[in-house]
């Protein structure tokens, strides 16, 4: 009955994944910097415009968050809460916030570090892979679903992989969102389709 | 009575009932869920299910609120803090329970 309890309990932590609307908006945010790095690449140059993008990065990345979070709200509220209902998750408590804002800042701290080095600024993607791979198994664990280590994996693969063959940062950096962004995007894309074939809306 | 058989006779009989388990289960981990949620997870008919959150109602266990998403109706029901309390203490009570049985 304990196993039970817990079952139950994980399947509604689980619940906002089943869609695949998440990895949806989440691939579309990742591939949309992979294109803003491409765009940097190809204006390598000209130098006026890569400083002035590299200024825009984490306006893209924010507003980028912003508008996927929104995005996948509003797809939620039309698409999935209609078929198999509405569930609002507890907001996390201030000591996980902190702590994720402390684990953010280290990351930067490593980023500067890195981008301080040329010679390990090389391997920016792998690190990323790393640190992606490293998420998406947290979820994957803590949620038993087996796309997402799969996904875990790819990141790491696709992280080595772009290092190894692209020496120029801003297309390896290009590369390496594309590639993992295309990659959930298609993950979330056939987990919708499933979902979509065997849910249809329901009047409460 | 052994005390282990005991403390599990004293279980709270509101919560033991295996379809409000599986409800009071959900609405733990969520902050709130609605019906339509609720029916799919249970299995339940719209009827059964009705009647059981009534029970965790008037147990004080369950707040259910209507309300509308756009035009739609819909029913929120979201735990207490008795409720959220007395399935932490539901939960104890039944792991040590499990722990001191004989393998």
């Amino acid at each position: 009955m304990k196993d039970a309890i817990e079952r139950t309990m994980r399947r509604t932590q689980s619940y906002w994944y089943e869609d695949g609307l998440a990895e949806i908006t989440s691939g579309i945010g990742l591939a949309l910097i992979g294109a803003f790095f491409y765009g940097q690449s190809l204006l390598a140059a000209h130098t006026a415009w890569v400083g002035l993008l590299a200024l825009l990065l984490p306006v893209v990345v924010v507003g980028g968050t912003f508008a996927m979070r929104w995005l996948l709200r509003e797809a939620k509220a039309r698409i999935t809460y209609p078929r198999t209902g509405y569930v609002a998750y507890p907001r996390k408590p201030r000591r996980k916030r902190l702590t994720a804002a402390v684990g953010a800042g280290m990351g930067a701290v490593v980023a500067g570090f890195i981008a301080s080095s040329p010679s390990l600024m090389h391997w920016i993607p792998t690190i990323q892979g790393l640190l992606m791979g490293g998420l998406l198994l947290f979820v994957a664990y803590k949620l038993s679903l087996t796309r997402f280590f799969c996904l875990a994996i790819f990141s790491v693969l696709a992280g080595v992989a772009v290092a190894l063959i692209e020496p120029d940062l801003a297309r390896a950096e290009a590369l390496y969102f594309g590639l993992v962004g295309a990659g959930q995007l298609i993950s979330g894309a056939v987990t919708f389709a499933r979902y979509l074939a065997h849910n249809q809306p329901v009047a409460e | 009575m052994p005390a282990q058989y005991r403390d599990l006779s004293q279980v709270d009989r509101v919560i033991h009932e295996p379809s409000r388990l599986v409800i009071m289960a959900i609405l733990y981990t969520a902050e709130s869920a609605d019906f339509t949620f609720l029916l799919r997870e249970t299995g339940l008919t719209r009827g059964n299910l009705s009647a059981h959150l009534t029970k965790l109602e008037e147990a004080g266990y369950v707040e259910i609120t209507k309300t509308f998403r756009g035009k739609v109706p819909q029913t929120l029901c979201c735990l207490s803090e008795a409720g959220r309390e007395a399935f932490r203490a539901y939960r104890e009570q039944l792991k040590r329970t499990v722990e001191s049985l004989p393998e």
